[in-house]
């Protein structure tokens, strides 16, 4: 008999534990489904979302999001409008999983579109799916930018704002707020993002735009802790022993609300400013910490509910409210804006949703008012990247009651159009 | 010597102690990656991998179950992603997002080996992206080199991050030493200002070229505690000192404040009343000094008192005597001597007869100076007016100070009444006045009388130009028997003054020698008040 040395004999256990999980890696159940029936539905859409762990509040407000949009499409009793069916898939936040239930999406479901997915380095495996697959894509709440430059296909289309625009409304914030201070030093900044591509992504597009715009600025240090890190108290302690003037952060979901709840029993705040022109200035954090949480933060997200102060938005907010109970979070719409989005962009091709190189054609003159256009403004795709182009909203936080159990709410707000993007990175036909 | 072994003994503590959590974390170091080497066994011996990295041709494409195996691999939160070179391959294939491969070149990684695969790297952290490593296995064995390999991207933080327990907030930071002997943080960044100190401790090596540093970070924390220290045993060493010079020099204060004190008491007990007391000092020394010379002073006046009363009963029992013994006899010769000159015709006999008539008569107002002396009249207070009794003197006085070519005078001022015996107190003024025309007796000069009223008293003041009075016989001139004159009885101004007592009253001298003297009588203000007390 040959000796099987200890290392030897787990390491053989461990592997066949793996095959076993790989081989069946999920039970066969029925998928959660909205809007239209299996028979009488135009179009099948495939929703990929974390609905568990930090993400999954995102996830969940998505579907609330996605149900709205649905009752809005109804609403609207418009024949040319198709029926949608919308499957949805719990993500759990990890590629292999997404990956599972996307094919399964486009491969035994025939979901001609596939949309959502919160994470950028899922939504790259699931792009990779959809485009060997010839389905469309439809981001609503990654913003890798890379999605819509390296990972491009002509089916992927991102309905809210990516990170190249969020970070470059960031910098002209920074040229503009901090003008004081660059005038006399150069910005000491800080960078703390998720380790992961989108985190990566944030910190490349922010400098890029920096540099374009010239700001004269000086890296203190930059942090990577990983997805649903649960001790930030490290990392804080380093940003504070970098003593930057500014700390950008890229955190989101619950990330961010860890790292903020952790942060505010430290001097962080008081030593630095701190700023998250991403995600930071989601609702969640501010319901999670109510009073606890720090003003002065600069912050911005891809929606905000006193923010614009239109019908649309009212009555997003509102009935959102209504059914949730809770008041939404980001990601219910940019949930929202896609399913919308594929209804508009079917409606308006050749009136057969079969035709899908109609539906893109169609998709890439898109224009739509969303719930975070202010007046005047209409959100519209850029028919060469595939990406919206939106309004970028950044505040600082100031006290709000107005939307319980937050008590502090962004305000003092700076707009930055899409026109302002495009004069940090020219269009290029 | 207490302090520094009790250093010593911390210092040996806190070093057995970091002794056994740097062992603790290295044993860390090694399971968490002996952890990865599992799941890269795991992955390795799926045979559809094993089957591909073995016999795929060149530019072959993993299959979809291959996929989805390296696809299990990236859920880890500890990958960044799996590389695979399959052994017809030019160049691995990497599974990992493209930014994690900026500014690495694979060839010039450093290689460790580790339990049966090897560590390539790690690929340090930049401005741009975080740090990594590649630990690899080989299906066909790593010696020599490998020609097919599957490797996982692992991250670097979550490697350092096994460290961080070692953190003591600003006193240590844990630091990971890579073979290129770059520091990483618990957080797996480079340190912005990477500095050694002597105080810093170093691991072994818990993988070859791999290793711990502490990184001392207390100085700044603990250099003003140890500052403070040396400063508190210098504190404590000077306080010692400082109170040892102190009670020196308590102790030299105390002596040259007493042993005057001493020396002054001494004095008094062996009857020397007139020396003052040192009486400087300060608090309870001084209050004690200037007790003493309270003492002293009471003493004084005691001792004098009591000789005085003494010396004025020997004077009494001895005028009595006199009185008794020579007043008779003279009175008899007396009246002898007047028959006889009486009777006498030749002037010559008649003159003396009558010179020694005379002699008599100053023989008996002595015995009358001694018996007023020693057994004074009682005072019966009125009211005085002191003008009036100060022209009646002048009025007697003018003939005889006429008679030495004196001038008296008089200086004018307004009725002013006192409370005395006014027989007494004429007696007393004329006695001054007498007293001063006496001292300018053949010279000649000035007798000015001035009166006043101050407060509640009168003031009646004799003065003259004449030779005056040296310093060491003024204080005697009250004394009985003290006279400077060739004839004189030294009883008057003794007599004067103790009429002055007698109302309530003092004597006062204040002379200049050559510049005369001058005598104040003090007496009691008449208050025109029924009440005010008897004399």
């Amino acid at each position: 008999m040959i000796p099987i040395s200890h290392n030897r004999f787990i390491g053989i256990l461990f592997g066949i534990c793996l095959v076993v999980l790989v081989t069946f890696p999920m039970p066969s159940k029925a998928l959660e489904s909205l809007g239209a029936s299996e028979d009488t539905a135009d179009i099948i859409v495939g929703c990929l979302y974390p609905m568990s762990g930090r993400a999954g509040v995102l996830g969940r407000d998505s579907v609330v999001g996605i149900r709205l949009a649905l009752q809005y499409i109804e609403q609207q009793g418009l024949p040319t409008l198709p029926r949608l069916r919308v499957l949805l898939g719990d993500t759990k936040s990890k590629r292999s999983t997404a990956v599972t239930i996307a094919k399964r999406f486009v491969e035994e479901e025939q979901a001609t579109f596939l949309c959502g997915v919160v994470n950028s380095s899922v939504a790259i495996q699931v792009t990779e799916i959809a485009a060997s697959a010839d389905a469309f894509f439809i981001g609503t709440d990654h913003a890798s930018s890379r999605l819509t430059d390296e990972f491009f296909h002509d089916r992927y289309f991102r309905v809210t704002n990516d990170t190249r625009q969020s970070m470059t409304a960031g910098a002209l914030f920074i040229r503009d707020y901090f003008d004081d201070h660059l005038k006399k030093k150069p910005l000491r900044i800080s960078y703390l993002g998720p380790d992961y591509e989108y985190g990566y992504q944030v910190w490349a597009d922010f400098r890029e735009a920096l540099n374009k715009l010239g700001v004269d600025y000086e890296i203190a240090g930059t942090l990577w802790p990983r997805l649903s890190e649960p001790d930030y108290s490290h990392y804080i302690n380093e940003l504070i022993r970098q003593e930057p003037d500014l700390v950008v952060n890229s955190l989101w979901g619950g990330d961010f609300v860890a790292f903020v709840t952790q942060a505010t029993d430290t001097r962080l705040f008081d030593v630095s400013r701190f700023a998250n022109f991403e995600k930071g200035g989601d609702y969640e954090i501010f319901a999670h910490l109510g009073d606890r949480m720090p003003l002065g933060l600069l912050l911005a997200s891809r929606h905000h509910n006193n923010w614009p102060e239109t019908d649309f938005n009212r009555w997003f907010v509102q009935e959102f409210h209504r059914q949730a109970g809770y008041y939404p979070s980001s990601g219910a719409q940019g949930a929202f804006t896609g399913i919308l989005a594929i209804a508009k962009a079917a409606s308006q091709a050749s009136g057969n949703y079969k035709d899908l190189e109609g539906i893109e054609r169609a998709f890439e003159q898109l224009s739509l008012t969303t719930p975070e256009d202010p007046p005047g403004f209409q959100s519209s795709m850029d028919p060469v990247t595939h990406q919206i182009r939106q309004v970028m909203a950044i505040g600082e936080t100031v006290k709000d009651p107005r939307y319980p159990p937050a008590k502090v709410m962004l305000g003092n707000w700076r707009i930055y159009y899409p026109s302002d993007f495009e004069q940090v990175h020219p269009v290029t036909e | 010597m207490y302090d520094t072994q009790y250093v010593k003994a911390l210092e040996k503590v806190t070093e057995s102690r970091t002794n056994a959590r740097l062992a603790g974390a290295e044993n860390l170091l090694r399971t968490f990656l002996q952890e990865r080497i599992y799941e890269l066994e795991a992955l390795a011996d799926v045979p559809e991998v094993f089957d591909w990295l073995t016999t795929a041709n060149a530019e072959e494409k993993p299959n979809a179950e291959v996929m989805a195996q390296l696809r299990q691999a990236l859920d880890s939160p500890h990958l960044y992603g799996v590389v695979v070179k399959p052994s017809r391959y030019e160049a691995p294939l990497w599974y990992l997002t493209q930014t994690l491969l900026q500014q690495v070149e694979l060839d010039e990684l450093p290689l460790t080996p580790f339990a049966n695969g090897e560590i390539i790297g790690p690929a340090l952290p930049t401005d741009s992206r975080p740090g990594w490593f590649v630990l690899r296995l080989s299906p066909t064995g790593l010696n020599p080199a490998p020609e097919a390999w599957v490797g996982l991207v692992v991250r670097l933080a979550s490697l350092t991050d096994q460290v961080k327990d070692l953190s003591l907030t600003g006193l240590q930071s844990p630091l990971i030493v890579t073979p290129q002997n770059v520091p990483i943080t618990a957080v797996g960044n480079i340190p912005g200002k990477p500095s050694y100190s002597a105080k810093d401790i170093n691991s072994n090596d818990f993988i070859e070229g791999w290793h711990i540093r502490l990184q001392w970070l207390g100085d700044p924390l603990l250099g003003p505690l140890e500052s403070a220290r040396f400063g508190l045993i210098l504190l404590a060493s000077g306080a010692a000192l400082a109170v040892i010079l102190l009670s020196r020099h308590l102790s030299k204060r105390l002596e040259k404040q007493v042993t005057p004190l001493i020396e002054g008491a001494d004095r008094v007990a062996g009857g020397d009343f007139d020396t003052p007391l040192h009486t400087e000092g300060t608090a309870e020394i001084g209050y004690l000094a200037f007790a003493l010379e309270r003492m002293r002073l009471r003493l004084r006046r005691l001792v004098k008192s009591m000789v005085d009363v003494e010396r004025r009963a020997i004077l009494g029992q001895f005028s009595a005597g006199v009185a008794h013994e020579i007043r008779n006899p003279l009175a008899t010769i007396k009246t002898t001597i007047q028959a006889l000159s009486r009777k006498e015709s030749d002037p010559k006999r008649q003159k003396l007869m009558e010179s020694v008539d005379h002699e008599i008569d100053r023989v008996n107002d002595v015995v009358q100076l001694l018996l007023d002396y020693a057994r004074p009249r009682e005072a019966k207070a009125s009211k005085v007016n002191i003008i009036d009794v100060v022209e009646t003197v002048k009025i007697l006085a003018d003939a005889v100070a006429h008679r030495h070519g004196i001038e008296l005078v008089q200086v004018e001022h307004e009725s002013v009444y006192a409370w005395a015996d006014s027989s007494q107190v004429r007696q007393i003024v004329m006695n001054l006045v007498m007293n001063a025309i006496q001292a300018m007796e053949g010279i000649g000069g000035r007798v000015t009388i001035r009166t006043k009223q101050q407060g509640l008293a009168v003031y009646v003041s004799v003065s003259d130009n004449g030779p005056g009075v040296s310093a060491d016989h003024l204080i005697h001139l009250t004394e009985p028997f003290f006279t400077t004159k060739t004839n004189g009885t030294g009883l008057g101004l003794a007599i004067c003054r103790q009429l002055a007592q007698a109302n309530q009253g003092n004597l006062r001298f204040q002379s200049v020698s050559g510049e005369g003297l001058k005598v104040t009588l003090k007496l009691p203000l008449y208050l025109n008040n029924e009440n005010q007390g008897s004399v």
